[in-house]
């Protein structure tokens, strides 16, 4: 999967989980201050990519998932393994 | 006996109900006779004893809440916060200028979101027993979730939780509502309840329970309370909400006010988990009750709204209870059960049969007891209303209900004079 595919693939999760469309979610945008998610929001989002993409999101690391990059970033590094 | 507490007016109703998705529509199929059952969609129940329910036609989520919104509200919650709205509207309170602090919600389900329930655990079961539920399987599946949901959406930051009492939920719901203003402790409340258990696991508990009717092939004349060959009551699902509020800031603001309640009687059987007592005995204590907490005299009572849910030991002792308190005038009361039409709502019942009570009181119609056919010599021989409504005088009027567990819950309501 090309780092284009990844991306999109995660956009279109995350547009639909949160009822978004796809103009607004960017790269830059932070899933609490941009995308209007609370704490239920993204727990279960990363349960949704564990599901999609087989891996396990230890619960460590979601603090350093605010932005939709630093969610497609940890993917491609998780799939890298 | 009259007390000093302050009088207590409704104004604002709204419903979804199975046979009208809001007030003007719900009284309409009331007055006409409208049975609301049908096959049931909301689920596969080619496996169920019963294959059919009252349910909601019509309701697109769509049309109140986005994408996202509906996805975490159990269909309860949608519904209650369907009824909540219309009652808001209704209602004419201005959000802007209320005292948050001064309007609660009291709202109630008796069972809550067991759909969302029943579908994260079967995923729990397909997914090989690894728990990966959502995180909003509890805020979605849990009882109270309405009354916070419709909080939220008003910001009314006064008394807020939700009562539970199987189907004597939602009067209990406003039997406290009731009390909140009386006491002092709010001038407004929203309050009513909503249920949604149409499904798998809800069908098939009641039907192992042998309480819901099996008459498949005759589904619309199935809910027939009273009548010689009833098998049992019909599910039904939906909300209805009313708007509760202080007399002396109902009037100041000049609302339309549709009728008072004068009294809210709550007892328990202290019998059996499920049957009713055999006499009526708690039921008509809670009639009592509600009548004298409404300085209401027997006779003066002119309708009353039964549980009546066609089942065969429930549809004996509630009017044996109406015998036993009110002796000779039992007769002259035009007695009904909507739920011959309606089917059963459970824990939204009290809440969608205080509005038929209160619009017919307002309106002097009592509407029918649909589906009878033949009479039951064991049902004591009163006036059940049977076919079509009855245009007559309706001051006071009570509305009966009963949850298993053994909990009555009777409210008086009485026309609006000065």
């Amino acid at each position: 999967m090309t780092r284009e595919e990844l991306e999109k693939r995660i956009f279109a999760l995350i547009t639909d989980k949160l009822g978004i469309n796809e103009e607004e979610i960017a790269l830059a945008s932070d899933f609490r201050r941009d995308l209007s998610a609370d704490s239920l929001d993204i727990s279960e989002l990363v349960m949704n990519l564990e599901n999609d993409f087989s891996i396990v999101v230890p619960e460590s690391e979601m603090v350093n998932l605010k932005t939709v990059g630093d969610v497609v970033d940890y993917i491609e590094k998780a799939l890298a393994k | 006996m009259k007390n000093t507490l302050p009088r207590v007016v409704i104004t604002g109703l709204g419903c979804i109900t199975p046979i009208g998705n809001d007030i003007n529509a719900y009284w309409d199929a009331l007055t006409k006779g409208t049975s609301g059952a049908g096959l049931i969609t909301r689920f596969d129940a080619s496996q169920h004893k019963t294959k059919f329910a009252c349910e909601v036609k019509g309701y697109n989520p769509e049309n109140f809440f986005d994408r996202k919104e509906a996805r975490k509200l159990d269909l309860y919650t949608q519904f209650g916060l369907v009824a909540a709205q219309q009652a808001m509207e209704d209602s004419g309170l201005n959000t802007e200028t209320l005292d948050k602090f001064r309007a609660g919600v009291i709202w109630a389900s008796g069972i809550g979101g067991i759909a969302t329930f029943e579908d994260e655990c079967t995923s729990f079961v397909k997914g090989n027993y690894v728990p990966r539920f959502s995180p909003f399987f509890i805020p979605k599946m849990i009882a109270d979730m309405c009354a916070g949901q419709i909080s939220i959406k008003y910001g009314f930051c006064g008394p807020n939780f939700a009562t539970v009492s199987a189907c004597a939920s939602s009067s209990h719901a406003i039997s406290d509502a009731f009390n909140m203003i009386r006491l002092g402790k709010a001038d407004v409340m929203v309050t009513g309840g909503s249920e949604a258990s149409v499904c798998a696991a809800g069908v098939g508990g009641f039907n192992s329970m042998q309480a819901l009717s099996t008459r498949n092939d005759d589904f619309l004349t199935a809910s027939r309370p009273f009548d010689k060959d009833r098998d049992g009551f019909v599910i039904g699902e939906g909300g209805a909400g009313l708007v509760l509020e202080n007399y002396e800031h109902a009037k100041a603001r000049g609302a339309k006010i549709y009728a008072e309640i004068v009294g809210c009687g709550l007892t328990a059987d202290a019998y059996h988990i499920t049957a009713p007592h055999p006499e009526g005995l708690g039921a008509m204590m809670a009639m009592k009750y509600a009548l004298e907490e409404g300085g209401v005299d027997l006779l003066e009572v002119d309708h009353i709204n039964t549980h009546g849910t066609s089942t065969p030991i429930g549809d004996i002792a509630e009017p044996k209870a109406i015998v036993s308190l009110f002796g000779d005038h039992a007769k002259n009361i035009s007695i009904n059960s909507t739920k011959s039409m309606t089917g059963h709502l459970l824990g939204a019942a009290g809440a969608v049969e205080a509005i038929a009570t209160i619009l017919a009181v307002k309106n002097d119609i009592v509407p029918p007891t649909i589906n009878h056919f033949t009479d039951d010599p064991n049902v004591p021989d009163l006036d059940y209303t049977f076919g079509t409504a009855k245009h007559r005088t309706v001051n006071v009027a009570l509305s009966n209900t009963f949850g298993f567990g053994g909990h009555n819950a009777c409210m008086a309501i009485k026309k609006y004079n000065e």
